[in-house]
């Protein structure tokens, strides 16, 4: 055999071979531990939907992350961005000004962009580094939405009905939330794979001055990849406001820690150019696997925190481990 | 073009932090700060109305002080910068129960009265509490009883794990239960914190539900807890009854008889902050006396100076107020 076949090894062979087969080992061992450790209560129907339906919007958040990520930035204010949006939405719905849930999460998504967009621009036009433009950013959205709700809440009966329903309602048997997630998965996949502005953000990502002389745009691509996280962040908003049937100024606090960590554990690399769709909604799921499993496993509170991040260190390193295992074996069959 | 733009930036940030600058207070003029928990929480923003109201009557400025978040770090801060501006007295919701005592001292010794509302901490001249930790824990303890029938299997949902008032109103219901024997049927099956935050509320009151089919009732110390509480009870079609401590206006879909919220308690927090101004104006004018007395402050209620723990002393607002599916419509236009 040539040594190009050995690398190339088929569809199949791929497939087991990809960061994502490890990580699907990682959940099935995850999975089993708590299985058992809970007394075989989360395997059940209910859990499951529970656990879907509640880490929903954190899953759609790691869409948006993917592609900032892979440009090479990240967004530490994408919670506040949920905040600000859900807010200025429920606000909208409570003054009368939206009397139609879907114009509502339209609305949010529209300023979930403007948030998106503004960063965008920040880092940029103003060659701000990411994590300093997202972190004033962050205290800027934040308090933007205590200030437009005048430290406030807004209460459950000054939502419209059907915006509170739609969160718990399903689709075929399956969670409208859950199809948000479902959607933006396909989209996000599609767009990535098989679209030139796909390719593009890879390019910026992976080797920003080889995509600038090849003629890549990356500033264009920098604001688009923020407006789209932007968009997200509000489509979470109104799901997570929708779903929780309030809006609070301190929704989501620390959520960026949670999506990031969702898009490192599906494989997605800090340094840009690196990770896809799939890899970052099963690094979701395991992320609300981690969380569900410290309250129904009756962990003690005060190591919930602690814990948490030692399994997602652990995933993390597993996962890496087991993808060189891979690497090596792959390369030792080819020096033969 | 550049240079410009970043000239622009930097006079847009220092007017704005001339625009947040102004409401310290001009020196010669008595002004009352309150310090609360964190910069959004409808608890709190009722505490303010009612502390500016009562300075307003006092003919003092009062100035709102909050952190961004639930953080004793950023408390020292504020109390630090109105030690700085000169303030006559500070009221503050402390974020923890030691951490703020040196910093209070410091201010204490510039001549400044303060005093702890909602959540007491060490160093505090007064404690105004809002309810006595055993009348809380008294009436929870009775709604899980009343809403069990008597017996059974019933859990709490609490705030954060290391939040004061959630921890002492727990503990004493720990001992309300234990010396009588009336609720020996009850089983106290677990303690869960949902750290005031929807998310992992929501996650821990579906986690009780699973863990638990013949739960009866779970009982939320803290308006976010029990607000998830309900809503994930409601929407889980349950026959759980939710008790606990909440917002009228927050809570209006959910208290009711034939709801899951059958009633809830809480204190008027427009009284806790409008009794904490007349507390500093009662200390500064030295009208109140040792331990054992009582005395009477300007808004004509009298007082009963109490041992106070970890402050010095201590006053209590009233007891806990019951909303009922009767009253909750009415009291959700006030707060």
């Amino acid at each position: 055999m040539n040594q190009k076949t050995l690398r190339k090894p088929g569809k199949i062979g791929e497939l087991f071979r990809s960061r994502e087969a490890s990580l699907l080992l990682v959940m099935v061992l995850l999975v089993a531990v708590i299985q058992w450790r809970s007394g075989g209560l989360f395997l059940t129907g209910d859990v499951i939907k529970n656990v879907t339906q509640n880490y929903a919007h954190t899953a759609v958040l790691a869409f948006g992350m993917l592609l900032v990520l892979l440009i090479g930035g990240i967004d530490i204010s994408i919670g506040a961005t949920l905040a600000l949006s859900g807010m200025a939405t429920c606000l909208m719905m409570r003054d009368g000004y939206i009397t139609n849930p879907l114009v509502a999460y339209l609305f949010s998504m529209l300023v979930g962009t403007v948030c998106g967009l503004v960063i965008g621009l920040i880092v940029s036009k103003g060659k701000v580094i990411p994590i300093i433009a997202t972190l004033g950013m962050q205290y800027v959205f934040r308090g933007l939405a205590y200030y437009i709700a005048g430290y406030d809440w807004v209460a459950s009966d000054e939502l419209l009905p059907g915006y509170k329903s739609f969160a718990w309602s399903s689709f075929l048997g399956i969670n409208n939330l859950v199809w948000i997630v479902l959607i933006v998965f396909v989209v996000m996949f599609v767009f990535l794979k098989w679209t030139g502005f796909g390719r593009q953000i890879y390019a910026a990502g992976s080797n920003p001055e080889a995509a600038r002389i090849s003629g890549i745009n990356i500033d264009r691509v920098k604001i688009i990849v923020y407006g789209i996280n932007g968009t997200i962040g509000g489509l979470a908003g109104a799901m997570a406001t929708s779903l929780y049937g309030n809006a609070q100024g301190s929704t989501a606090m620390g959520a960026e820690m949670d999506v990031i960590a969702a898009c490192v554990i599906g494989g997605v690399s800090l340094n840009g150019g690196q990770g896809n769709a799939f890899g970052v909604l099963l690094g979701a799921i395991t992320i609300a696997i981690i969380s569900k499993s410290l309250s129904l496993v009756g962990i003690d509170a005060f190591w919930q925190q602690a814990l948490k991040g030692a399994i997602i260190l652990v995933a993390v390193l597993v996962n890496v481990l087991v993808q060189r295992n891979v690497a090596r074996r792959a390369l030792k069959r080819r020096d033969i | 073009m550049k240079k410009l733009i970043a000239i622009l930036l930097v006079a847009l940030m220092a007017m704005s932090l001339v625009a947040c600058g102004n409401n310290g207070g001009e020196a010669g003029e008595a002004t009352y700060a309150i310090v609360c928990k964190d910069a959004s929480n409808p608890y709190m923003l009722r505490m303010i109305s009612g502390f500016e109201a009562a300075c307003e009557a006092l003919g003092v400025k009062s100035v709102t002080k909050s952190p961004e978040s639930a953080t004793v770090d950023g408390q020292i801060t504020i109390v630090n910068e109105l030690v700085a501006q000169g303030v006559k007295g500070i009221a503050i919701a402390a974020n923890d129960a030691a951490a703020l005592e040196a910093t209070i001292q410091a201010a204490t010794a510039q001549g400044i009265v303060v005093v702890t509302l909602d959540s007491d901490t060490k160093g505090s001249q007064m404690f105004v509490n809002q309810a006595g930790v055993e009348q809380v824990a008294q009436v929870l303890v009775d709604s899980v009883y009343d809403m069990a029938g008597g017996e059974g299997e019933f859990a709490i949902l609490s705030a954060s794990s290391t939040a004061t008032n959630q921890n002492a109103w727990i503990a004493a219901m720990e001992e309300i239960i234990a010396a009588d024997e009336k609720y020996a049927n009850l089983t106290w099956v677990e303690t869960v914190y949902g750290d005031d935050e929807p998310q992992k509320s929501t996650d821990e009151a579906q986690s009780l539900m699973t863990k638990y089919p013949n739960l009866k009732v779970i009982c939320c110390p803290t308006t976010v807890g029990v607000l998830a509480c309900a809503q994930a009870v409601q929407n889980a079609g349950s026959s759980i009854k939710v008790a606990g401590l909440g917002l009228p206006s927050e809570m209006k879909d959910y208290v009711g008889d034939d709801k899951v919220c059958p009633y809830m308690y809480l204190w008027n927090p427009i009284d806790v902050g409008n009794c904490a101004a007349y507390m500093i104006d009662a200390l500064a004018e030295g009208k109140v006396g040792e331990i054992g007395t009582s005395f009477e402050a300007k808004n004509g209620t009298s007082y009963e100076v109490m041992a106070g723990d970890p402050a010095a002393k201590q006053i209590i607002v009233g007891p806990p107020f019951a909303f009922t599916g009767e009253n909750i419509a009415e009291w959700a236009e006030v707060y």
